[in-house]
């Protein structure tokens, strides 16, 4: 047949050849060319069902595919004793007999001729047949052939009985109290047929029927009839593949009477967890999870048992079938947690899988996301959130994304609590966390929260971890720098390890203006320069003390020069080395532009940088500097500016300043032999209306040429200083100093070969701290 | 229980409709067909949709859609699984299932469809009990049917026998002058690489897929010299399952014809699965260009077996403006449609390693890919068997004649995907 052959239009004459066939009595003994004949014209019957709609069809609006012109010759042609061309007899006759009311009384008679035949199959047949007519007031007909039907001798003739009495129902209600159908029905259920396999129809028919007609108390029924479980159990082998599922559904009611007979349905029904047919095992694990409802400790067991079968189900069907183990699995998980925990990598995502295994379904779920979000465990959960961290990063679609996200939330709350109760420590699941909490923004407030929790336990390994995860969420996500910086100032002098170190010099060099005391912080480490060997840590050192200089100028300009110079005299690692001679030749080109000015406009716009070379190269050129020079050599002189203070430039007082050397050299040995020599002095004292620092003291006298030698603590309160400074072409002034904290005063010893200029000296000295007074 | 099935062409035509159980109208495969047009790929619509008057269960195979319409709550996987059989018997009585071919053998397909299933209840689903109550179609018998003449019908003149039998899914009085059985051991490997060549998940899973040409009834055993790598297995209903519980032997009487003997799972909880050959993807993108660099080659593991049909499929984003992607080896053919990239690479070379070089251009002002694609991976091998399963005997007692037995593994890749 061509494509669609059949669909093509046929002749008018068509019709009125086949009738004559049908009716030529020489091709009745050739049943193959008459059997040919039938065929086109359930063919062409067939066509008009499935081109036209049912109801259409009613309308009989299907011309060209009408054979009930034919009506009568099969009618006769029923009358055969070949099963096949009876067969398409009947799928004729029933097709048409609801069409042509005259004509379905001949037909029932027809029908009800054949079932007295001799040969089961032809009686069986006609049973089905006849209850599919769609005939009116044919009801009358039907039920004493159906009741005998179910007496049959042949199982085969029982079994479509038994389904016959549906079609009755289906006609009406009544009928089947009445003639006690159900009873019948439930007597089948004994059936016992040398012919094993028909006999097994029967029943299984029969406990469907039983399901259809009585709903619940015909479950009851059988379920309350101990002899006919242990019968179906027994034979639930030889069922097929459908009626076993239909079994073992009524099975799942049972309700054992004892632990013995419990265990013996288990261990009946173990094997039907092999079973290729997915709904089969789907219903057996139905079985024993209704079979040991009341047992929690056994349901576990059972879980653990079925575990196995239905992940390799689900991993190797199709979407659909995989779809529906999912959502049972999950109900597992939820009733036995812990039981799918070793399976963790099943309910990974793959790449392949349709949409609505690893995306948002209308309730939102992701089956297998929403599943390792269940299984997690303090042994898997390192690789599952690797696995979704990686999920989120991926090439997956984008929803995927935002639902790994969503149960990535609830996960990382739940790693984060276990990694605070827990004794262990877990790098790896912090780094993944940090991870997480930078791809997400929902969860980073929460992975901040449990980091404050975290590095409270002064833990050393945790603490390491979470300043490295802090600084990562600080980085994306400055505005939660409310939450963190707190601890991670806290933390600042615990920390041993050298990467934590140079996280948190990071976050000190952002977040300067947050944090007070920056810069003290910092202080201790440029004074122990030697001891932080680690080259990362020092040239972070260099970084955040210069970003520091840039929030504030004031409290870091010292600090500053001290570390330049400490990182420039040492050459054990070139990186520091240049990193601290770049910065210290940025910053000596114009302090100025630096701190007070947009630094980038004046170093970074084209036009500023072409100057500069332009300048730079002409100086070359004419021999004026050389490339050294130009580079910058006084490697000291920036110690040595004062930082031009906005508010002290604009102090008339500056002009009547004491003539300093902008840049006295003097050795601590020397000063020392000098202020032995000097002896004597004189004492005056300071008083500040506020609180002053050390260092603020000593930034404002450095500012007009008063250098510190040394200064420390003396007391909680006490604060020491040595200041000298040098007239210029004059002698040295030293001077001894304390301040009083808590009284706020400033104690100060002046020593100086020429006793004159000490009165000067403490004018300038007083100037000089005009800032603490005012 | 199933009160209508539907098949619905790709294009959203109802092809065939059975009514098993009064007749359901049409409309909801109309609300079944809006949700597949409002998903953005059909495959998204999920397998059960919720009407307000009956739950559609449907599948989808060949691009088309089979669509059983229940009114109750029926068993799970009932009626998915019974879908999944239908679509199995139309494809082994039609060599294909697609439009054309359910068209063309529409008589055949309402004959089958009325056997399957009565008043809504599964019946006869046994490809090979079908068989022996509608003959399927042959070609030359479809030509005759068409022009008139045939004298050999569809409908065999015997009603199932098997149907009284208790091994109702062999038929009785089966003739071959070769007697002859082969079984084809297929093992899929189902793995993802990570970004690092570390293994995520793997899973070995197998099919036994016998082509059984036996007279009479035979009573086959298939035995394992390595059963425990055997993990968790369902089998066809012909084999005992007792038998295999106690002795971890298959013994079944084969159904005639082909049919699938067994599905496995393999244990790889205990030892790593090594994979035959490796893919190490380097695909970064920075700003707006990328470079890609896949190398592929065997692990030599093979027992000197060559892996064929290797193909590398790259997915890569949809903002890719222009590439320049060489390789090596095999053809690489990039749709630009789908940007999608397929590599088919064939036989591995022994000499050199099949290398795709070059580099991608973006889209301007489009979203850098933060990561590179997840490669998919198509290969197969042929008497290699992934799991080191090894077949010990597989012995014929109930009839006297001595069958010629063919036994062949191929391991295949199965969801074998690479992240880059």
């Amino acid at each position: 047949m061509a494509p669609g052959g059949l669909f093509v239009d046929h002749k008018k004459g068509e019709v009125t050849e086949m009738k004559n066939k049908l009716r030529d009595s020489s091709i009745d003994k050739d049943p193959k060319q008459k059997r040919a004949i039938m065929e086109r014209v359930v063919g062409y019957m067939t066509l008009g069902i499935g081109r036209c709609h049912v109801a259409l069809q009613l309308l009989s609006a299907y011309v060209d595919a009408d054979m009930s012109p034919l009506f009568s010759e099969m009618i006769m042609a029923t009358a055969t004793k070949d099963l096949v061309q009876k067969k398409m007899c009947y799928l004729y006759l029933s097709n048409y007999a609801s069409m042509q009311s005259e004509m379905a009384l001949l037909v029932i008679n027809t029908l009800l001729k054949d079932f007295h035949d001799e040969d089961p199959m032809v009686r069986g047949l006609a049973l089905r047949c006849l209850c599919s007519l769609r005939v009116n007031n044919i009801l009358e007909y039907l039920v004493d052939p159906v009741v005998k039907g179910l007496q049959d001798a042949s199982p085969y003739v029982r079994k479509t009985a038994v389904m016959c009495v549906l079609r009755i129902r289906d006609l009406s209600e009544d009928i089947i109290p009445d003639r006690h159908l159900v009873h019948q029905i439930f007597n089948l259920l004994n059936d016992r047929d040398p012919q094993v396999r028909a006999g097994d129809d029967v029943v299984a028919n029969a406990v469907n029927a039983l399901l259809e007609l009585q709903g619940r108390t015909g479950l009851s029924l059988l379920i309350g009839n101990k002899n006919i479980i242990i019968r179906l159990l027994q034979r639930i082998r030889e069922f097929n593949e459908w009626s076993q599922c239909l079994i073992l559904e009524v099975i799942a009611e049972f309700k054992p009477n004892s632990d013995d007979e419990r265990f013996e349905i288990m261990n009946f029904l173990d094997e039907r967890l092999s079973h290729g047919n997915s709904s089969v095992v789907l219903a057996t694990v139905k079985v024993f999870l209704n079979l040991t409802q009341d047992r929690p400790e056994l349901q576990k067991q059972v879980v653990q048992r079925v575990r196995s079968p239905l992940i390799s189900l689900m991993t190797g069907s199709s979407p659909e079938v995989a779809f529906v183990l999912m959502k049972h699995i999950i109900i597992l998980i939820k009733l036995a947690p812990g039981a799918f925990d070793d399976e963790y990598t099943s309910f990974y995502a793959r790449y392949s899988d349709p949409q609505y295994l690893q995306n948002l379904t209308e309730e939102n779920q992701n089956l297998k996301i929403k599943a390792l979000s269940l299984v997690v465990n303090l042994s898997n959960f390192i690789s599952i959130v690797d696995e979704l961290g990686s999920l989120v990063s991926s090439y997956y679609p984008a929803l995927s994304k935002e639902v790994a996200l969503l149960y990535l939330y609830p996960l990382v709350s739940l790693t984060l609590v276990v990694l605070s109760y827990s004794s262990l420590s877990h790098p790896q699941a912090l780094r993944a966390m940090g991870d997480i909490a930078v791809r997400l923004p929902r969860a980073a407030p929460l992975v901040s929260d449990k980091i404050v929790v975290l590095l409270r336990r002064n833990d050393p390994v945790v603490a390491n971890e979470c300043i490295a995860v802090a600084r990562d969420i600080l980085r994306k996500y400055p505005p939660l720098s409310a939450i963190l910086l707190q601890s991670l100032t806290e933390a600042f002098y615990e920390v041993k390890e050298d990467d934590a170190k140079v996280s948190l010099l990071w976050v000190l060099g952002q977040f300067g203006n947050d944090i007070p005391e920056a810069p003290y912080l910092i202080e201790p480490m440029i004074d122990e320069w030697e001891e932080e060997t680690d080259p990362a840590v020092r040239c972070e050192m260099l970084t955040t003390a210069v970003k520091l200089f840039f929030q504030r100028p004031g409290e870091m300009q010292a600090m500053l020069g001290r570390l330049l110079k400490f990182a420039i005299a040492d050459v054990s690692n070139v990186d520091v080395h240049d990193r601290a001679l770049f910065y210290y030749r940025i910053l000596s080109v114009d302090l100025d532009t630096v701190i007070y000015n947009m630094p980038e406009q004046r170093w970074l716009s084209e036009e500023a940088l072409k100057a500069r070379y332009v300048v730079a190269d002409a100086a070359v050129a004419a021999g004026v500097i050389s490339d050294e020079q130009k580079a910058g050599t006084d490697l000291l002189d920036l110690l040595d500016e004062p930082v031009p203070s906005s508010r002290g430039r604009a102090d008339p007082l500056d002009d009547s300043s004491m003539p300093l050397e902008p840049s006295p050299s003097l050795s601590p040995e020397a000063f020392q032999d000098v202020w032995m020599q000097l002896g004597g002095g004189e004492p005056f004292i300071i008083s500040f209306s506020r609180d002053s620092s050390a260092q603020e003291i000593e930034l404002l006298l450095s500012h007009n040429n008063v250098r510190v030698m040394a200064q420390g603590q003396a007391s909680p309160n006490q604060h020491k200083f040595f200041f000298y400074a040098k007239t210029i072409g004059g002698p040295l002034i030293l001077c001894e100093t304390t301040l009083d904290i808590s009284s706020k005063t400033l104690t100060s010893l002046v020593k100086c070969n020429d006793a004159d200029l000490i009165p000067a000296f403490f004018i300038h000295f007083k100037m000089s701290l005009t800032p603490l007074m005012a | 229980m199933i009160n209508s099935i539907f098949v619905m062409s790709p294009t959203g035509e109802v092809i065939i409709e059975k009514h098993y159980r009064g007749y359901i109208s049409r409309t909801c495969c109309e609300l079944f067909w809006n949700e597949v047009q409002q998903a953005s790929n059909p495959s998204e619509v999920k397998p059960v949709m919720v009407t307000p008057k009956y739950y559609v269960i449907h599948v989808q195979r060949y691009g088309m859609f089979f669509i059983a319409v229940v009114q109750r709550d029926v068993i799970p996987l009932l009626v998915t699984e019974f879908l999944h059989r239908v679509v199995d018997v139309f494809r082994d009585y039609f060599n294909e299932v697609s439009e054309e071919s359910i068209k063309e053998n529409f008589i055949t397909v309402y004959q089958i469809m009325d056997e399957m299933m009565d008043n809504g209840i599964p019946m006869t689903t046994e490809p090979n009990v079908l068989k022996t109550m509608i003959v399927p179609p042959t070609i030359l018998g479809r030509v005759a049917t068409s022009m008139g003449v045939s004298d050999k019908s569809n409908l065999n003149s015997d009603l199932p026998e098997g149907m009284l039998s208790s091994i109702w899914w062999r038929r009785k009085g089966v003739k071959y002058t070769n007697n002859e059985i082969y079984l084809d051991i297929i093992e899929e490997i189902d793995c993802s690489i990570d970004t690092n060549g570390l293994m995520v998940t793997c899973d070995v899973s197998g099919e036994v897929l016998v082509n059984c040409k036996l007279s009479g009834m035979p009573d086959m055993t298939l035995s394992f010299t390595n059963p425990s790598i055997i993990d968790d297995v369902n089998f066809h209903p012909c084999v005992r399952l007792s038998r295999y519980e106690r002795d971890q032997v298959m013994s079944f009487v084969p159904p005639d014809g082909k049919f699938k003997l067994a599905s496995y799972s393999v244990n790889t909880t205990g030892q790593a699965v090594t994979l035959p050959l490796y893919v190490k993807p380097q695909i970064h993108f920075s700003g707006t260009s990328g470079r890609v660099n896949v190398m592929v080659g065997p692990k030599s593991n093979l027992a000197g077996r060559t892996i064929e049909d290797v193909v590398i499929t790259i997915p890569f984003t949809k903002n890719i403006a222009t590439n320049n992607l060489s390789v090596n080896h095999g053809t690489a053919h990039f749709d630009d449609a789908s940007k999608v990239l397929r590599w088919e690479i064939g036989k591995v070379p022994k000499e050199k390693s099949p290398c795709l070089n070059g580099s991608v251009s973006l889209v301007p002002g489009t979203e850098t890919p933060e990561s590179g694609p997840t490669i998919l991976v198509d290969f197969k091998i042929v008497m290699f068997s992934a799991s080191g399963l090894k077949i010990d005997a597989l012995t014929m007692s109930g009839e006297r004649y001595k069958p010629y037995k063919g036994v062949r593994f191929v391991t295949k890749a199965g969801r074998f995907q690479v992240r880059s």
